[in-house]
């Protein structure tokens, strides 16, 4: 991060008059950075095209003020993770992709959950193909609170967890855990040759040990 | 590039098994925090959300006990409550419940569930404490403002900035150093500030005052509450030589409730041991009975009370409690 260039004097007031430090943004940025699998320059990259997009709102007068310390830390963690999301999204050696500094709670957090339900989908059947995970669906316990056979059954279909946790009656919370449990049931099937899903040819013996 | 200094894995294998054994061992089977292990589950999984190293070493350790004990699909199956993410974002992890944190400490998907919703719902977007933007550890930078005997494993965060500044200093000057800062900030805070701590939220403060009612000689513990939130109260009763009595509720019937005052208001209680020479009062936002009895039961029984509470002041910052205050008491003068 040394490498990370200093904010201009405009940026700086504006960070110190909210409580900032230099060091401190950059561990903002950096907290911003947790659970997306970034390349390590990313975060860098992200504190360099922070710092010159809020230069730009700063010669437009444009700098939100904030009238508590907690509330502009909220507004650079969000603005920051809003951007690293993108960064995460995008293919390598794609578009640069835009800092939008108003862009608190808005349109873009709401693209973070669609994102989210995406990758939890998309990454299962990437990693294991649709056609297994239809195969082992069947081995899910089918028992609430809610059921994960069920519950599988509807991601695969396409609904949305909205719609998911609205049709079983629950929370969006217990959907999204239990989504997790799914996953991680059908990987636990998948890595156990006696659970049978694997095909006729799969050594006996082995469950959970 | 630094990067956050990583929690020993061993430590965190031990821990898994622990609470793995736990949930075996209940009956029924649920999850249930391994005896005195409260504090190191907390600076454990709070690290876990803070940190992918420290996230991914634990869920592996976790669900390979899962594994290992047979209740892998057991627990997947059985699911468990909805973790309240706006509680936690404001307040830490210190804040749940036992049987909350039991099932985040079992459950590698609950935690990974809480950590995608820490970090991307829309609605905690302005909920987020300072605990979450709290800097770790950093490789290469001494951990000295932490760095204390612990029995429940590695500290969580460390005001890395005060120890920035101090870069390259011995390790001895440094350690103490920061028992002198302690010391210095709680003193100040303790006797200028009247229990208002960095963040505002918790403004208590507690006194002795004689209660003739009760009889010739006796007292109470008050304690005001002039701030807009409740204020749990932990009361140690300390005395030369003696073990230490932690009193955190009131039992009434088969009722047991904790010690709370509510926010405006005062309330009188009674000390929890005869013949004390001082007391700890420790004033939370949730209840911290279980963190102050661990960090009690650490100290030699003749420690000095100040001592006393300079450790109770660094575990309840190493949890990231959102604010707390502690003062230590005194029987009035010519109580016998």
């Amino acid at each position: 991060m040394n490498d990370s260039p200093a904010p201009d004097a405009s940026v700086r007031d504006w960070l110190s008059a909210h409580g900032y430090s230099d060091d401190r943004f950059v561990r903002t940025v950096l907290r911003a950075r947790s659970g997306l699998r970034l390349e390590p320059d990313a975060a860098a990259e992200a504190v360099s095209t922070l710092y010159l997009s809020f230069q730009a709102r700063a010669v437009e007068g444009k700098l939100p003020r904030f009238a508590n310390e907690d509330a502009f830390c909220s507004y650079l963690f969000t603005v920051a993770r809003n951007y690293l999301v993108r960064a995460s999204r995008a293919p390598k050696g794609g578009q640069a992709y835009p800092v939008d500094v108003h862009e608190f709670s808005t349109a873009d957090a709401t693209a973070r959950v669609r994102q989210y339900d995406r990758v939890t989908r998309g990454e299962l059947v990437a990693e294991l193909g649709e056609e297994r995970v239809r195969a082992v669906l069947s081995r899910l316990p089918d028992r609430p609170p809610p059921p994960l056979r069920r519950l599988a059954e509807l991601v695969f279909a396409g609904r949305s967890f909205t719609e998911i946790a609205r049709e079983l009656a629950v929370s969006k919370a217990t959907v999204t855990r239990r989504v997790r449990d799914a996953e991680a049931f059908v990987h636990d099937l998948l890595r156990d040759p006696s659970s049978g899903v694997l095909g006729t040819d799969a050594p006996a013996g082995g469950g959970e040990s | 590039m630094t990067g956050p200094v990583p929690l020993p894995v061993d430590g965190l294998r031990s821990l898994a098994d622990r609470v793995v054994a736990a949930y075996r061992a209940a009956a029924p089977r649920r999850p249930v925090l391994p005896a005195g292990a409260r504090g190191e589950v907390v600076r454990v999984l709070t690290r876990a959300l803070l940190d992918d190293e420290t996230h991914d070493a634990y869920a592996a350790a976790v669900t390979a006990a899962r594994r290992r004990a047979g209740v892998h699909r057991e627990l997947l199956a059985a699911g468990g409550p909805d973790q309240p993410a706006e509680l936690v974002a404001r307040d830490g992890l210190a804040a749940l419940g036992d049987d909350l944190l039991a099932d985040l400490a079992l459950s590698p998907q609950a935690l990974a569930d809480l950590r995608a919703r820490l970090y991307d719902d829309p609605d905690l977007d302005a909920a987020r404490g300072r605990w979450f933007f709290d800097p770790l550890p950093v490789t290469g930078e001494p951990e000295a403002v932490t760095a204390r005997a612990s029995s429940t494993g590695a500290a969580v965060t460390t005001p890395t900035a005060v120890v920035r500044r101090v870069r390259g200093w011995p390790l001895p000057a440094l350690a103490a150093l920061a028992a002198g800062v302690f010391l210095a900030v709680g003193v100040l805070i303790g006797s200028r500030l009247g229990g208002r701590e960095a963040d505002g939220r918790l403004f208590a403060e507690a006194r002795t005052r004689p209660d003739p009612t009760r009889g010739p000689g006796d007292f109470v513990i008050e304690v005001e509450n002039s701030g807009d939130r409740r204020a749990f109260v932990t009361i140690v009763a300390l005395g030369q030589g003696r073990q230490p009595v932690v009193q955190a509720s009131t039992r009434e019937g088969n009722r047991a409730e904790w010690l709370a005052v509510g926010p405006g208001a005062a309330r009188r209680l009674i000390p929890p041991a005869g013949g004390a020479q001082a007391f700890l009062v420790v004033l939370t936002p949730v209840p911290a009975a279980d963190v102050v009895r661990e960090v009690v039961a650490a100290q030699p029984v003749a420690a000095r009370p100040d001592a006393v509470r300079a450790a109770v002041v660094a575990e309840l910052q190493a949890l990231g409690y959102p604010s707390f205050h502690t003062v230590v008491v005194r029987p009035p003068a010519g109580t016998p």
